[in-house]
């Protein structure tokens, strides 16, 4: 059919990203979420929680088990 | 905090402070769980069929993706259940010698904050439908205010909601007599 070899002479356009930078490229998107999530997380906590032992806690252990990841994700990101 | 925001009234003397029952949080910690490990079980397949020579594939040349790919997955998980526990701890029911307030944290935009008059209860019924609630006494508590329209509350997974019943029943005929309130009275007042 005419139209489906038009269709397979279009050249498909690409970017050329290396691997390490989509890893990267990932990353950054994750810190960004993990900022904008963490300032929600922090005001909620601040404004709604009924226990300040509770809320320390809470922050403590959101810390404690973010960051480890999240530097886990850092540094296989600066690897590739 | 959100004692200072609710601002009681003077003398005014909080009673219970009521959270879902542990269960929930639980089972819905539980399914998280569950999902957090869903790309390690993909994993053991995919590494599996590849022992068996069923695929071909070189897992070792992906092994930074992969391990990216998994971490990404846990982090989000972990947000996921972050959330589910500030849900949770943020949801209350506060009764006081005077009102309910019931502090219904929905979303992390989404907040509705009701409070009832323990002179404007009329009716207060608890549910407990199922094995697992039956066993871990857990329910739904619903209370019907006079006069206005949305003047229904429930809430679900509650515990001891007979318990709470009783408290909240207890509060209302105490409130009443202080107020020297015939309980023909007070739809109308």
């Amino acid at each position: 059919m005419n139209g489906s070899s038009s269709l397979q002479s279009v050249p498909v356009p690409s970017i050329g990203i290396e691997t390490g930078d989509l890893l990267l490229i990932i990353f950054l998107c994750i810190l960004a979420t993990y900022i904008v999530f963490s300032a929600i997380f922090h005001y909620h906590w601040k404004q709604y929680g009924t226990n300040k032992k509770m809320t320390t806690l809470t922050f403590v252990v959101f810390g404690i088990t973010t960051l480890p990841l999240l530097g886990l994700l850092a540094i296989l990101a600066l690897v590739q | 905090m959100l004692f200072d925001k609710i601002q009681l009234e003077k003398d005014e003397v909080i009673l219970s402070t009521v959270r879902k029952h542990w269960f929930i949080i639980f089972s819905e910690l539980f399914g998280v769980f569950i999902v957090a490990l869903l790309p390690l079980f993909i994993l053991f397949i995919v590494f599996g069929l590849n022992t068996a020579n069923i695929v071909a594939l070189q897992l070792s040349e992906y092994s930074t993706f992969i391990a990216f790919g998994i971490s990404a997955w846990m982090f989000f998980c972990l947000l996921s259940a972050f959330t589910i526990w500030t849900h949770y701890y943020l949801d209350l029911w506060v009764v006081t010698d005077r009102r309910i307030i019931l502090v219904d944290q929905i979303h992390f935009f989404n907040r509705n904050v009701s409070i009832f008059r323990l002179e404007r209860m009329q009716d207060i019924e608890f549910k407990i439908t199922g094995i697992l609630p039956t066993l871990l006494n857990f329910g739904t508590l619903k209370a019907q205010t006079a006069g206005a329209h949305e003047s229904n509350f429930v809430s679900t997974g509650l515990p001891d909601p007979r318990g709470l019943q009783a408290t909240i029943q207890q509060a209302m005929d105490d409130r009443i007599a202080a107020l020297h309130i015939a309980p023909d009275e007070i739809a109308i007042h």
